[in-house]
């Protein structure tokens, strides 16, 4: 008898174990997170020509990035992240002891961005608006559209979080929570070096 | 060994295209880095995150063949002799 191979043998493992491979709402996640990692690649290849042509940068007037308290901002979005793989672990050792850790990686995630509104209004404050430079256009544009992702992956959390608290998580219901937060912190480390430094 | 000399002759022979963005558009250096670069990030990253994917997809079929694999032999295994219930 043959071993079956390719599409054949993910049939046979399938329906042995009754499972997909890939959960559906990972494989949509992905597919998500695929074409946004394509639009933010234009959005930073833009920028970064933008930058390498520019005579001075940043432009005259325009004021500086924080780039010192943006980076104890992202150390607390990676701390989220890594705080989110140890709920991952803990629930597939005990559901309930993963409540803790995915609270506090909410917790730091809601911190990343009121931290980031509050750098936006210092900023605005400063003359750096949407239409007063390149720099200011990018900046709201690529971190903007950063952090409206940040704010709908949060959402998700609290809704895992409710399912988890209520006892009805699957654990691909996480899976796919995680591949969108994971997205999330693993982006912005590019965004930071990019646009800040 | 003629594949090589071919590949290698193509990847010489061509000369900057002038209908080429990108070895058009930059006037300076830094400018010509700048188009270099994103093509190439931009080029590479889809096939990046589908070699992942693809990659992730057969770590997981291995992974679900050993359990199963596990499983079948664990139910060939004979049930161990307890003492009988009276």
């Amino acid at each position: 008898m043959s071993t079956p191979t390719g599409y054949g043998r993910m049939r046979v493992v399938a329906e042995a174990r009754r499972e997909p491979v890939i959960p559906s709402g990972v494989l949509g996640m992905l597919i998500f997170v695929f074409t946004e990692s394509m639009l933010f690649a234009g959005l930073i290849s833009g920028f970064t020509i933008i930058k390498a042509g520019a005579m001075i940068w940043p432009p005259p007037g325009q004021p500086r990035l924080p780039i010192e308290a943006t980076a104890v901002n992202t150390a607390a979005l990676l701390a989220s992240g890594l705080l989110l793989y140890t709920a991952r672990r803990r629930f597939d050792e005990s559901r309930s002891e993963a409540l803790r850790p995915l609270l506090l990686s909410m917790l730091l995630g809601a911190f990343f961005v009121v931290f980031q509104g509050a750098e936006w209004v210092a900023l605005i404050g400063q003359g750096l608006t949407l239409t007063s430079s390149t720099l200011g256009s990018f900046f709201y544009l690529i971190v903007g559209l950063h952090a409206l992702h940040a704010v709908i992956a949060l959402f998700v959390l609290v809704q895992t979080y409710r399912r988890l608290q209520s006892g009805f998580l699957a654990s691909s219901q996480l899976a796919t929570a995680e591949v969108f937060w994971y997205f999330v912190v693993g982006l912005w480390p590019v965004l930071y070096a990019v646009v800040y430094l | 060994m003629r594949a090589a000399l071919l590949a290698t002759f193509l990847l010489l022979a061509p000369r900057a295209s002038f209908a080429c963005a990108v070895c058009m558009s930059g006037r300076e250096e830094a400018s010509k880095w700048a188009f270099i670069a994103t093509t190439v990030g931009l080029s590479l990253l889809p096939l990046g995150l589908i070699g992942g994917t693809v990659w992730w997809i057969r770590r997981r079929l291995r992974e679900l063949e050993t359990q199963e694999a596990e499983r079948r032999v664990a139910a060939l295994r004979p049930a161990p002799i307890g003492p009988k219930a009276s």
